[in-house]
């Protein structure tokens, strides 16, 4: 099984990524640009959804700052 | 004689620029900060340097890509300026970030065919190698061609140069476009660690056409001096950064070239 993960944010957590991409694509005129936010997609292939929740939960988010959604996709979504 | 005017360019994240600053400064020329504020508010104009230099660092935090910003503030604020610098034959050289400041304003090359990417070995490199002369280079071919391998810092995470073809690389040599190669101490040019990227044929500069607009991914500024050097390097009386902005300094005072 193909599993999606995605780790974003938080609402009311600065994104300093997005903040600097967004503060320069101001500078360069585009100003029709309101907001930039920026997420992580991980695809993991496994056996066991249990795992997947689990190192997503223990190792890829850091659960004080960010969430994170799983989902299952077709293989060949990739 | 009129001492030569360097301007070093700026913005939010190069963090090079006092080194770059200091070497220019004691190879005898005049070092000027030019932010790309300054230039956007007319503060100062690029036609007003003999040279031109972007710094290393991690400009806007190389969040997306390495450079991409850099070279997208500089060519809205002064792309038209810096094209016509470039014409007029004056160097405008990178080094390591902003070797990949001028590869993204494609400058040295269409940025479609080569390009600036993550190092083989997915890690940031933070050591020294050496490097060796491979082209004939007006600025730096008294010093440094025939005259065996040099030691260098380097210090990036995406610096191996990749093209989108081998006759790409074919034209690069017709042209003599290839400055400087990364070596072993003994200036054959090797695989890892000697290469520390991965780059194609262990290149770690490219040049124009011309040879006037020059990117390297090493720092000659972090190695002025021979005590900056490790082990029979930092016995030499001269260290690869003072002979690098010597070179440069003295062909901008018309001394040789």
């Amino acid at each position: 099984m193909r599993f999606r993960v995605e780790i974003k944010y938080k609402d009311g957590v600065e994104d300093p990524e997005a903040v600097t991409i967004l503060k320069n694509f101001g500078i360069l005129g585009y100003r029709s640009i309101k907001n930039v936010r920026t997420s992580k997609v991980y695809y993991i292939d496994a056996d066991d959804e249990e795992d997947v929740k689990q190192v997503t939960n223990k190792i890829l988010a850091n659960p004080v700052i960010q969430t994170y959604t799983i989902e299952k996709v077709d293989g060949s979504n990739f | 004689m009129n001492i030569p005017k360097v301007g070093i360019l700026l913005m939010e994240g190069t963090n090079n620029e006092t080194e770059v600053y200091f070497s220019v400064k004691r190879s005898g020329g005049h070092p000027d900060y030019l932010h790309v504020s300054d230039i956007s508010s007319g503060r100062k104009n690029v036609s007003d340097y003999d040279a031109l230099i972007v710094p290393g660092g991690f400009s806007a935090g190389d969040y997306i890509r390495a450079g991409v910003i850099f070279a997208a503030r500089l060519s809205a604020v002064a792309g038209r300026e810096i094209g016509d610098f470039v014409d007029s034959g004056k160097p405008f050289i990178g080094i390591c970030n902003g070797f990949q400041v001028i590869m993204e304003m494609g400058l040295i090359w269409n940025r479609e065919e080569i390009t600036l990417t993550n190092n083989e070995s997915g890690r940031f490199e933070c050591r020294y190698t050496y490097m060796t002369m491979t082209s004939n280079n007006p600025i730096f071919r008294d010093a440094f061609r025939d005259k065996g391998p040099f030691q260098v810092p380097v210090a990036h995470a995406e610096g191996r140069i990749a093209v989108s073809d081998r006759s790409v690389l074919k034209k690069l040599y017709e042209n003599d476009q290839v400055l400087f190669k990364y070596s072993d101490p003994n200036g054959i040019t090797d695989d890892y660690p000697w290469n520390p990227n991965g780059s194609v044929d262990s290149i770690a500069s490219l040049t124009n056409e011309y040879g006037n607009v020059i990117g390297l991914m090493p720092h000659p500024e972090r190695i002025y001096y021979p005590y900056q050097a490790m082990y029979d390097d930092s016995r030499k009386d001269q260290a690869t950064g003072k002979l690098f902005y010597d070179s440069l300094i003295s062909y901008l005072s018309g001394v040789h070239g």
